[in-house]
């Protein structure tokens, strides 16, 4: 795999990514790459790499190779607060299970703010005790994020 | 009864949905919503987000035509059409610059598709056989 960076400031922080992650087991390298697959789709860059990522054919069969990828320039559609919130489920997601198993919580500030049964219901409490804040809202289970199905297609004219 | 809309290829039912922000009722946008009893989940046009200050709240593994899943993140509006008012749902984005109304929102309706006619009828209330 050959890579070429366009920023020295990248290319410390990926090195320092791709040392902590030869430390961990194959399983949670397996996370990160799910990570780094949500962010991808999250930020739509699956179909183009940045700049100063040189790929080639051996790389797209290379799971860590998406992690080198640096960010298009088109602008987020996620604030930086709410992918705190997003971090902070899933880095309390074990803890959150033995409490609020089953249930949708809210995180905001990395912490609880709010429970009950329905992504919805439980953004109006965040609404109505908080105001509009950036608050990540999700089930407490198994199999989240939840899967939908949008199989249809569309004739490009 | 409504035509089909006649710009898509073949025909297809397609009706005017209205979206507005849930914090920011005021504001809101008009829009083309394809019915889509395919989908699970309703989306609307990316360029919304911007327009109504829309922010994410959570996110959904989606899985479409190809079984290839994608992360994305999902998004809270209010949603009226054919007389439904639905104050809070839960949406995704699509880069179409139409509306494609999910089950989510279809199972609240009844509809019927009257094919060979190119027309269809949408309502909250259930249609009286013969009228």
């Amino acid at each position: 795999m050959q890579i070429t960076f366009s920023q020295p400031r990248s290319e410390t922080q990926i090195q320092q990514i791709v040392e902590a992650l030869e430390t961990l087991p194959s399983v949670k390298v397996t996370e990160v790459h799910d990570f780094v697959r949500f962010l991808q789709g999250s930020y739509a860059v699956s179909e183009t790499a940045g700049a100063g990522y040189n790929r080639n054919e051996q790389d797209t069969q290379d799971p860590l190779a998406a992690i080198f990828m640096e960010e298009r320039p088109a602008p987020p559609l996620a604030p930086a607060e709410f992918e705190r919130e997003m971090v902070a489920f899933q880095r309390l997601e074990s803890a959150l299970e033995a409490q609020y198993g089953g249930r949708v919580v809210a995180i905001h500030g990395g912490e609880v703010v709010a429970v009950g049964d329905d992504k919805m219901a439980v953004l109006d409490t965040v609404l109505a005790s908080l105001g509009p804040v950036p608050c990540y809202i999700d089930r407490v289970a198994p199999g989240v994020p939840r899967r939908v199905r949008v199989p249809s297609a569309w004739i490009a004219r | 009864m409504i035509a089909y809309d006649i710009r898509h290829v073949p025909p297809a039912a397609v009706v005017q949905v209205m979206i507005a922000s849930v914090v920011h009722e005021h504001r809101r946008a008009r829009v083309s919503a394809l019915l889509d009893t395919g989908s699970d989940v309703t989306a609307i046009p990316r360029t919304l987000v911007e327009r109504l200050q829309l922010y994410p709240i959570s996110h959904l593994e989606i899985e479409g035509l190809a079984a290839i899943t994608t992360s994305v993140f999902s998004y809270a509006v209010q949603l009226s059409v054919a007389g439904l008012v639905i104050s809070r749902l839960e949406v995704v984005l699509t880069g179409l610059d139409f509306v494609v109304l999910g089950r989510d929102v279809l199972n609240h309706l009844y509809v019927l598709l009257n094919g060979p006619e190119l027309t269809f009828e949408l309502a909250t209330t259930a249609f009286v056989a013969g009228a």
